[in-house]
């Protein structure tokens, strides 16, 4: 890898997120631009945007690694990430958006009138927040490494610096269109490399395809997780497949995306693009992780499974055009860490400022968006060995199990009651949450408990469900009081909701 | 916004938002920097306890709506169909596709079902329904406003 | 496979519990009931008493007494009915109409006492079945508004006090009427508070400035005149307190584009948005004040040009939105005045009436901050939590 590349295509990603992120705005000076600057995102904008930020390290170099490592079972991951948007389409998008909440926690107080789920929501949002954090700055780890052959811990340390300098700095004045940014720059970071690299495989010719030959038994692994995997693989597929597919809608950097859009009907135009503009992006991935069993074999065999896409490019093409693909893609990896970890800080930031930290005001918000990144930058810092991808997939599993019930029940079952919510958000997301810990602490290595803890999706989604639905059906005077007020809200579309306020003359000229 | 169409740009000559492309910028005070009068902060006093408790007026004009509230029943009920029949088309294959391709033993199936093939059906049950889910807010749209007029005819 | 038993178990019990919760929101179908004639007779009833009740909401006149009159007949199946006031008969429904110049001197005592009184009335008239009549009062709080009267041709017990319920009923009719009216009052005191945000003298200058353009420039002045009845109509829109940051700003829009009718060169106004904080919900017309108040200072010192930057950007879980003028800005102790509600000055009115609301709405922590000093201009920050339960943009529901 040819560092003379890379370096200044890394400084320039990181050059364009913090000036578009400062300067991005909308700017007016005539009163015919006013209308325009004053307009709200419409769906594609808003949906490239929400792929910008959704689509992290794990996606970028994770899913080619697991491919890589554990073969074709693995591209359960990108069809669930993908799918987590059909689900979310179809109980949450549109109802979420018209409950006006920003934040999970919002969604929780609006809808259960109850400051103590507030209070659980939040913290599970941190939680979940910073599980995600961790494989993205281990992510930038690596490939700085492989770029620069600098410390681990330095590519880590980079993005966590650069996010919070430029969140707390107030220099995010506008992240829409610097996500929207990120997402066509990590395409075209894995297309253009993509077509070159296939072109070089057909040239190569000397390569076979061999698909059905290839060894995916994975028997040269040296993980911890990847033994186990192999102990238990249905089991492992059906988790993931749970924790992705209803883990999404939960996610928080996710979820105030959607409240760019300016109604519910938009929002659900924008869930459709961005499963278009995901499963564009996912069909890459598969490329990168076959090619690599091609051109680097022997990373199955190492810790750096993930490093597939970044060597790959000089392995297959080589010479200058390898050094300056390699440059495009370890630019796209850059976007991706800086787009999911600045997302994730601001979304994590802003509920510890407003229901962890004492008071209000600017300063908080820089205080909280610097305790974000610390924690995780720590933890990134302390614990290593596990796969980006499957790391993510442990955050999932937390959404999954506790947001995903809240969410889907609180917008579809009139009965649901705080004392319900607080039982299923504790005892479904905390004992994923506690799962999850204790396989990264590495407690139990192999054998079935260790396939429990690693995936605990499987169980502890149903685990929350039951306890939200049983609790509440036991606590049936606890019901809020406006709860068919806010039903309406959440599920009336907007034509009919809005009669009160100013007609204007073009339909559909204001949001 | 009405039709405001682009203005004819010479009518105006006395008119600089139109007639003249807008001088950059600068920032407003730094603008007349000369002797640069100094800004103080200035903020209210604390009105404590203020704070209007819990859900102010907006809940009220919308509890009076419990006849509308058993018409977003009959939304919801709709809604949900169309959303369990989208989740029921994606959760029947994916429960069974890996028992099958456990059984196939067979990679490049995989490879072609999840790398390439599930997307386009993912898009498209992501666009039945958004096709259903609006038609039933327009349906029921249509039937609200069509209930003040039945009321009217239908008391006798 | 255990594992897999577990799954393939689990999955058809999620779908079943989702179609459950499907069923448990469906409703068993009333039942049907033609119902009993007593019933029948009741819902007549009240049918005839609810086609009464709206003419009397308007409160006692005669045309409302007019109207009401014969469906309170029809409730009382009496032959005449007449409604007073204090001082003459309102309205008499019915044959006989000959008794109609008499009814006020049977009132003197029930006017007096507000107690129901009985009088024979016989006309003499061979044809006139009315020979007997009772008069009821119509009280509403505490003071005699007038009188129900219903004739009969024979003494009726039943009668008496059917019409005295009646009676009671239009009291209560004519109570709700007064209520109606009080609400009314305050709807237009509020409308009045409202007016006292846009300052009149706007509303006579920009006609001032689109009638300079009728003759010159007919097309511009109509452009203008539905600007300004865009933003009068949202200025003084009563549905909901709340609104979004992209319809405050389009009424801003649509105050400039009035204001630059007027001052065209001399004002310069350059917006910064973040589309993303549009969606915000922020008490009503609480940004147009602020931007008024820029517009207004600007206007007032500055002999060559004034510039006036609005700004709205994220903030993670807070919009941030400034508004800033190269003006004559303002003495701080005179605007800590009036932010305490001590200013007599009226261009202050605006800035502590936003100040106050914003703390009312958000909390102590988002009022107002203001950097000001005299001569140095003004910059004025206006923090919006994105989430505040309770304050929703779309106002309404259906029903």
């Amino acid at each position: 890898m040819n560092e003379a590349y890379a370096i200044p295509a890394v400084a320039v990603v990181v050059l364009a997120t913090v000036l578009i992120g400062g300067f991005g705005l909308r700017i007016s000076r005539t009163t015919s631009d006013f209308y325009v600057a004053s307009r709200s995102v419409g769906p594609g904008l808003n949906a490239a945007a929400i792929s910008g930020e959704y689509l992290s390290a794990a996606s970028f170099l994770g899913v080619a690694g697991l491919l890589l490592v554990h073969g074709p079972d693995m591209l359960w991951y990108p069809v669930g990430y993908t799918a987590g948007y059909l689900v979310l389409l179809v109980f949450v998008a549109a109802p979420l958006r018209r409950s006006g909440a920003y934040t999970l926690p919002d969604f929780a107080e609006g809808r259960l009138e109850s400051r103590s789920v507030r209070r659980v929501v939040s913290i599970l949002v941190v939680g979940a927040g910073w599980l995600y954090l961790v494989p993205q700055l281990q992510g930038a780890g690596l490939t700085l490494q492989i770029l620069t052959g600098a410390p681990r811990w330095f590519g880590g340390a980079l993005v966590a610096a650069v996010v919070v300098l430029a969140v707390a700095a107030g220099g995010m004045r506008s992240i829409t269109f610097v996500q929207a940014f990120q997402y066509w720059l990590k395409l075209t970071a894995l297309l253009v490399p993509a077509f070159f690299l296939v072109l070089a495989w057909h040239g190569d010719g000397g390569a076979p395809p061999a698909v059905d030959g290839m060894p995916w038994s994975s028997a040269g692994s040296g993980q911890p997780l990847a033994t186990s995997r192999a102990d238990h693989p249905l089991y492992a597929t059906y988790g993931l497949v749970v924790a992705t597919f209803l883990g999404t809608m939960g996610l928080p950097h996710v979820v105030v995306r959607f409240y760019t859009s300016p109604n519910g009907r938009a929002a659900r135009r924008t869930t459709v693009a961005v499963l278009a503009l995901i499963g564009l992006f996912y069909l890459l991935p598969p490329v990168y992780g076959w090619l690599g069993s091609l051109y680097a074999p022997e990373l199955r065999a190492t810790q750096d499974a993930d490093a597939a896409v970044l060597l790959l490019p000089g392995r297959a093409v080589g010479g200058l055009g390898g050094d300056l693909l390699g440059a495009l893609v370890a630019a796209g990896a850059f976007a991706a860490f800086l787009s999911t970890a600045s997302g994730l800080t601001m979304a994590v930031a802003g509920v510890l400022s407003q229901d962890v930290l004492p008071a209000r005001g600017v300063r908080h918000f820089r205080l909280a968006t610097l305790l974000a990144m610390t924690v995780p930058l720590g933890g990134a810092l302390l614990v290593s060995g596990v796969p980006v991808a499957d790391a993510v997939g442990m955050a999932f599993a937390v959404s999954a199990s506790s947001f995903c019930p809240l969410l889907v029940l609180g917008i579809w079952w009139r009965r649901l009651t705080p004392p319900g919510a607080r039982a299923g958000l504790l005892l479904g997301g905390g004992s994923a949450l506690v799962a999850v810990t204790l396989t990264v602490a590495g407690v139990a290595r192999d054998g079935w408990l260790h396939t429990l803890l690693a995936w605990p999706a499987v169980w502890s989604v149903p685990v929350g469900f039951l306890a939200m639905i049983l609790v509440s059906l036991a606590t049936p005077d606890s019901v809020p009081p406006h709860t068919s007020a806010t039903m309406t809200r959440l599920h009336l579309p907007e034509s009919l909701s809005t009669r009160g306020t100013i007609p204007t003359g073009e339909p559909g000229g204001r949001p | 916004m009405r039709d405001r169409k682009p203005r004819d740009l010479g009518r105006y000559p006395s008119h600089p938002f139109r007639s003249a492309p807008a001088p950059a910028y600068t920032p407003a005070v730094s603008a007349t920097a000369e002797p640069a009068p100094r800004r103080e902060v200035v903020t209210g006093e604390p009105r404590a306890a203020r704070r209007l408790p819990g859900h102010p007026t907006q809940w009220e004009i919308d509890e009076q709506t419990t006849l509308g509230a058993a018409y977003v029943r009959s939304l919801m009920r709709s809604q949900l169909r169309a959303g369990l029949t989208a989740f029921a088309v994606l959760a029947l294959p994916v429960v069974t596709l890996p028992l099958f391709f456990e059984a196939l033993h067979n990679p490049t199936v995989v490879w072609i079902v999840l790398g390439f093939g599930c997307y386009p059906v993912l898009v498209l049950i992501a666009w039945w329904y958004v096709r259903t889910a609006e038609r039933n807010e327009r349906d029921f749209a249509r039937l609200v406003r069509g209930r003040a007029v039945r009321d009217r005819h239908g008391a006798r | 496979m255990t594992a897999t038993a577990v799954l393939l178990a689990l999955c058809p019990l999620l779908l079943a519990g989702g179609f459950v919760l499907g069923r448990r929101t469906a409703h068993p179908s009333g039942r049907s009931d033609v119902g009993t004639p007593v019933e029948r007779a009741t819902f007549d009833t009240l049918h005839t008493a609810s086609l009464a009740a709206p003419p009397l909401r308007a409160g006692l006149t005669e045309e409302s007494a007019r109207r009401s009159a014969r469906r309170l007949r029809t409730l009382l199946g009496t032959d005449a009915l007449c409604l007073t006031n204090r001082s003459a008969v309102l309205a008499w429904d019915g044959t006989g109409d000959q008794h109609r110049k008499r009814v006020m001197e049977h009132l003197d005592g029930l006017l007096d006492t507000g107690r129901s009184a009985a009088f024979g009335c016989g006309c003499g008239a061979l044809d006139c079945p009315l020979r007997w009549a009772v008069a009821a009062p119509i009280v509403t709080d505490g003071r005699v508004l007038g009188a129900l009267v219903a004739y009969a041709p024979r003494e009726s017990a039943v009668l008496a006090r059917a019409a005295e319920e009646v009676a009671r009923w239009i009291s209560v009719q004519l109570e709700l009427a007064e209520l109606d009216r009080s609400r009314t009052r305050l709807i237009e005191a509020e409308i009045k508070a409202l007016r006292a945000q846009i300052s009149p003298h706007f509303i006579f200058n920009s006609l001032a400035a689109i009638a300079s353009f009728v003759r010159t420039d007919p097309e511009r002045a109509r452009e203008l005149l539905l600007e300004f009845a865009d933003f009068t109509r949202y200025s003084f829109r009563r549905h909901g307190d709340f609104t979004t940051l992209a319809d405050e700003l389009h009424s801003i829009d649509q105050y400039l584009a009035l204001v630059r009718a007027r001052f065209g060169d001399r004002l310069s106004v350059t917006l910064q948005i973040a589309p993303e904080v549009l969606p915000v919900a922020l008490p009503f017309l609480c940004l147009q004040p602020l931007v008024e108040n820029a517009v207004k200072h600007g206007l007032e010192g500055a002999v060559t040009r004034s510039r006036i930057t609005i700004g709205a950007r994220d903030a993670g879980a807070e919009a941030e939105v400034v508004i800033e003028d190269d003006g004559v800005g303002m003495d701080p102790g005179e605007l800590r005045a009036i932010l305490r509600g001590e200013g007599g000055a009226s261009a202050g009115i605006g800035l502590s009436n936003v100040d106050e609301r914003l703390r009312q709405v958000f909390g102590d922590d988002y009022g107002l901050v203001i950097e000001t000093g005299t001569g140095a201009g003004m910059k004025i920050t206006v923090r919006i939590p994105k989430y505040r339960a309770g304050v929703h943009s779309s106002g309404g529901g259906i029903g």
